[in-house]
């Protein structure tokens, strides 16, 4: 199981906010601090479609959906970058970067399915019951769905007072 | 309350690299599987040492009894002796009262419990609740024959109650790392009405929570 060729893969599910930022740097120090590090890093953000974040159709929505999904491009390639600059402090051998489209909850199922991950790292915003089924939970829903070990990394409270002010609006 | 816990916490330099890890054991095989993997890719380094948890982390792992009984026992003193004249008068205070509805005789003032009437009630209680303590012990004695067996040194905790608040109330009290718990894949039904330990652990535990989900038959 310590073959090089064999190694197991690891999925980390990122968005734009502060708390998957820093379940990625939880597991980059446990998992990724030693040059050999037991496994292959795949990180994986999904974009969501403007359709699905403008919602509601009122007049001039067609309008407005080209500006959206510029704007939501530079936003998925601030995050990769941001998840580069991330992991260039640590040690990493073997490491992909994805930007797939789509709904972040399927994506990261298939991603696992696709990569054959063993693990499936994400975030959680640390919701209560009522927002969950509000706005929805990709971790609930990658812990229930996916087919492989998930590990639900939950920001400590000072660093969601920090995030508090700069989360960028995205919902998960 | 029945904690066995060995103390000692070794943790020299190299803060970050060390893992303290919670792992949860239920009877279930999900749960010794969740173990097994856990032990597979978590301890997993580079170097052979004998002894792998000194470089990586602690292994604690706990069992949560559910105890159907969940009592203490008073002996009861001269001012407490009830008017029935019973030869036995020993109080249980329940938390799970439904258990002892139909043996309830009656009811002090402040706490609901129960008189027992014959000195065979309370033995009964005390080897149900010795089996269960050897059943728990079975189980982590088999927990750690598959840690040994993968070099890794592990410590035991039994606790008493509810599993899932037992979890995260010690998960947050030896601060630990990281949670492991197996998940039996229940699907969503099952899961609301049954309870799912994995569940409220994910939701409540303020650590990184690591759910193992049980091997696929068929997957490759």
């Amino acid at each position: 199981m310590a073959a090089e060729v064999g190694k197991p893969t690891m999925v980390v599910g990122i968005d734009d906010s502060e708390h998957s930022f820093y379940a990625l740097q939880w597991t980059l120090r446990r998992f990724f601090s030693v040059a050999d590090s037991a496994f292959k890093l795949v990180v994986v953000h999904s974009k969501p479609s403007p359709a699905s974040v403008v919602g509601l159709a009122g007049p001039g929505a067609a309008d407005v959906l080209p500006f959206v999904e510029s704007d939501l491009k530079k936003i998925a390639l601030l995050v990769i970058e941001r998840a580069k600059d991330l992991c260039s402090a640590f040690p990493v051998g073997d490491i992909q970067y994805e930007l797939v489209g789509g709904d972040p909850r399927n994506a990261l199922c298939d991603a696992v399915e696709k990569h054959q991950a063993e693990i499936l790292v994400v975030g959680s915003h640390g919701y209560g019951a009522i927002k969950r089924v509000v706005l929805g939970s990709v971790s609930d829903h990658c812990a229930h769905h996916a087919q492989c070990t998930v590990m639900i990394i939950y920001a400590p409270p000072k660093i969601r007072a920090r995030c508090a002010g700069i989360h960028l609006g995205k919902r998960n | 309350m029945e904690e066995s816990q060995t103390p000692v916490k070794a943790e020299g330099g190299g803060e970050d690299k060390k893992m303290k890890v919670l792992v949860a054991v239920e009877e279930s095989e999900g749960s010794l599987y969740a173990l097994s993997w856990a032990l597979d890719n978590l301890f997993t380094s580079a170097c052979d040492v004998p002894d792998k948890t000194e470089s990586l982390g602690r292994l604690v792992l706990i069992h949560a009894q559910q105890q159907p009984l969940q009592h203490f026992m008073h002996p009861v003193g001269p001012c407490m002796t009830d008017p029935h004249h019973r030869s036995f008068p020993v109080l249980f205070s329940t938390r799970e009262s439904h258990v002892y509805r139909e043996k309830q005789t009656m009811t002090k003032n402040c706490m609901s419990c129960l008189v027992a009437a014959v000195y065979a009630t309370s033995s009964v209680i005390d080897s149900v609740r010795r089996a269960q303590e050897q059943n728990s012990r079975n189980l982590l004695e088999r927990a750690t024959q598959v840690c040994r067996s993968k070099l890794v040194e592990a410590e035991m905790v039994i606790v008493d109650g509810d599993p899932k608040e037992m979890i995260c109330q010690f998960a947050e009290q030896m601060q630990a790392d990281l949670l492991v718990v197996g998940s039996r894949g229940l699907s969503k039904m099952r899961r609301a009405i049954l309870g799912s330990v994995s569940d409220y652990c994910a939701h409540h535990a303020t650590c990184p929570v690591l759910i193992v989900k049980p091997p696929k038959g068929n997957h490759p």
